[in-house]
């Protein structure tokens, strides 16, 4: 269906934490999906489902435990350190706390220059030119840049973070919920700059958040996480319509419809319980517990992605 | 219940007959560059700490004694035709008068002389102390906290063990090995003073390292020299500042105590608690040999400390209104 080559490819990616003498937090565990050339793969999941933990192993803020990344057909593990830094120019991230990612004691001219300096870019005169151009791209004007981030609004605040990630011309981007801290009227703005850029740049995403109708806009596919693995990855406009994996059919009935008419007659799948902890899971699908068709092969064998339908991946026991 | 519902119906089914057509809205359009002006002049860090400093009465008070001391300890002595250190015997013990500003100690020396070079020596020793304790211990912490892991753990056990040994033993052991003096009592503070220095700013590299702002400096390709000379250090110098104004006052008493033991400054030279010593011999039958240093002492680590109070609070963003 989609020729364009994959950019990035994650394979059996995991990231356990040691939190105690026995306890090991399984925050990522096997991960397998491609992300391909100027697609955005959006990915969705309730708090703690390891979807921040994901991006970040994947722009290597973190090591991983396991398995594989492959950007451009190269692991990004194996990097020496020339390689390492020549990744942090194509892989970008953007950060959820608008509040929270931007130095407080620099100017915004100084934090977007930031990636000009580390790499030796842009010098001078130019450094100050690509400043410049960089703030008129996302929406500011020059005269921003002498001006420091608590005098900007939360909207405002996160285009300088998209415009620091921008100036050295990343080719991916992990937006990691960039969003979620924004006023919904200030979302859409962002999101629609992140669109437009995606288009005049040939950029690649990776959107991490659980807003799933902001995902739903953005994505060219979606990849609905549980939990530290992924239970369903299909098309955007597939999931949506026809959602397999009994976690994905109650995500979306939680959506509010617009309509009040509509959403008074639709039927609300409620999960009972709360996600187990992801410190030393028990074996078998991880949905188990709140799985209102959980049959014993669940209890014992973890399932495995598989294409069900053309392009739509769904990891459970009941598709066999 | 039902009676509510069908209020709902109703409301719902009025909503319908008013029945609003496309031709009824008209696009308003948005101005984005209207949006992104920011009217408020630029205000940096610092001029908005100054700003909040300048406010707090009791700082601008320590503020000002400090000026006031930090001069005459400047100039002090050369107001008067005499020095420290000269003795006149024909005028010993002389009260406070037109001559001898301050009187004369059982030597016949001039108090006046004496009280400023004294400051002069203390107020040296403090800035001094603090400037290498912290400059030490925000090296050795910065280490200590962005390298992390065994490096970590092998720094912070030697400033445990270090910590346990009371500065006494220190100062008295250095007296023996190096002798007395301003540079052996510099030596022996500063050893046991970045201690806790060095903890204090392990503690918020360890904070700032999981910062947004520092993780994004991180995706960007920084070096970790960078990250702690850029983003971690700028952001605690406020703290630093604070800090610095403390030890400066608490390495001044210090000084004062151990010379009042006899372990500090020797005489002819002297300072504020060395002063203090030789007058408090004379205490019952001639006060003001003790009572003068003994106020300078109290109004210098006074202020200094009110100054510092108010530096914290001008400082730390909470309060940033």
């Amino acid at each position: 269906m989609d020729e364009r080559k994959a950019l990035i490819e994650v394979k059996n990616l995991k990231k356990h934490f040691k939190v105690g003498k026995n306890a090991i937090l399984k925050a990522v565990d096997g991960l397998n999906f491609i992300i391909r050339e100027g697609e955005t793969l959006g990915m969705v999941g309730e708090s703690g489902c390891g979807k921040s933990t994901a991006g970040r192993t994947i722009i290597r803020l973190y090591d991983a435990t396991e398995g594989e990344v492959l950007f451009d057909g190269k692991n990004i593990q194996n990097f020496d350190k020339k390689q390492a830094k020549e990744y942090t120019k194509d892989a970008q991230m953007i950060f959820q706390d608008p509040y929270a990612s931007l130095d407080p004691r620099m100017t915004v001219g100084d934090i977007i220059g930031e990636g000009l300096d580390i790499h030796g870019l842009a010098k001078g005169k130019e450094r100050q030119e690509k400043i410049y151009d960089v703030l008129e791209t996302v929406g500011l004007n020059k005269e921003h840049a002498s001006r420091f981030p608590h005098e900007f609004s939360g909207g405002q605040r996160q285009r300088i973070g998209i415009a620091r990630s921008l100036v050295i011309n990343p080719r991916f981007i992990v937006c990691d919920e960039p969003i979620s801290a924004l006023d919904v009227s200030i979302q859409a703005q962002v999101v629609n700059l992140l669109i437009k850029l995606q288009r005049d740049f040939n950029l690649t995403y990776l959107f991490i958040a659980h807003d799933l109708s902001m995902v739903k806009h953005i994505s060219d596919r979606v990849a609905v996480m549980y939990l530290g693995a992924i239970v369903e990855l299909a098309s955007s406009g597939d999931l949506y319509l026809e959602p397999m994996h009994p976690y994905t059919k109650a995500l979306l009935s939680s959506i509010p419809i617009p309509d009040p008419k509509l959403e008074r007659e639709k039927i609300r799948i409620r999960l009972e319980g709360d996600v187990p902890s992801p410190i030393n899971p028990k074996p078998g699908c991880k949905f188990q517990d709140r799985c209102a068709y959980a049959k014993d092969i669940c209890r014992e064998v973890t399932p495995e992605l598989k294409e069900v339908a053309k392009e739509h991946f769904v990891a459970c026991h009941l598709m066999d | 219940m039902a009676e509510e519902k069908l209020e709902q119906e109703a409301a719902v089914q009025k909503m319908e007959d008013i029945a609003l057509t496309p031709q009824d809205f008209e696009v308003v359009g948005i101005n984005l560059a209207e949006g992104q002006t920011v009217s408020r002049p630029s205000v940096s860090y610092w001029q908005d700490a100054w700003r909040r400093l300048k406010k707090n009465k009791t700082a601008m008070l320590g503020i000002f004694i400090i000026l006031i001391v930090c001069i005459m300890a400047i100039v002090g002595p050369f107001m008067v035709p005499y020095t420290y250190n000269g003795n006149d015997l024909m005028h010993i013990n002389q009260s406070p008068d037109g001559e001898h500003w301050f009187g004369t100690d059982q030597l016949g020396r001039d108090i006046w002389a004496r009280v400023w070079q004294g400051s002069r020596v203390s107020l040296a020793i403090g800035v001094l102390v603090a400037l290498l304790q912290c400059s030490i211990g925000v090296i050795i912490g910065g280490i200590s906290g962005m390298l992390g892991g065994k490096i970590d753990m092998f720094i912070m056990r030697v400033v445990d063990i270090l910590n346990s040994i009371p500065y006494l033993i220190f100062v008295i052991l250095i007296m023996v090995v190096v002798g007395t003096g301003i540079f052996p009592l510099v030596l022996a503070f500063v050893i046991t003073g970045w201690l806790s220095m060095a903890r204090l700013v392990r503690g918020q590299i360890l904070q700032l390292r999981e910062q947004e702002y520092v993780l994004a400096a991180t995706t960007l390709g920084a070096s970790k020299t960078r990250l702690l000379l850029r983003h971690m250090i700028p952001n605690i110098i406020s703290i630093l500042i604070v800090q610095l104004t403390m030890a400066i006052p608490s390495a001044i008493f210090s000084e004062a105590f151990l010379s009042f033991i006899g372990l500090g400054i020797q005489p002819p030279m002297t300072s504020l608690g060395q002063l203090s010593r030789t007058g408090s011999e004379m205490m019952k039958v001639y006060p003001y040999q003790l009572i003068i240093p003994s106020i300078v002492i109290s109004l210098t680590m006074l202020s200094l400390n009110l100054l510092g109070d108010g530096l914290r609070d001008a400082l730390d963003p909470r309060m940033r209104q």
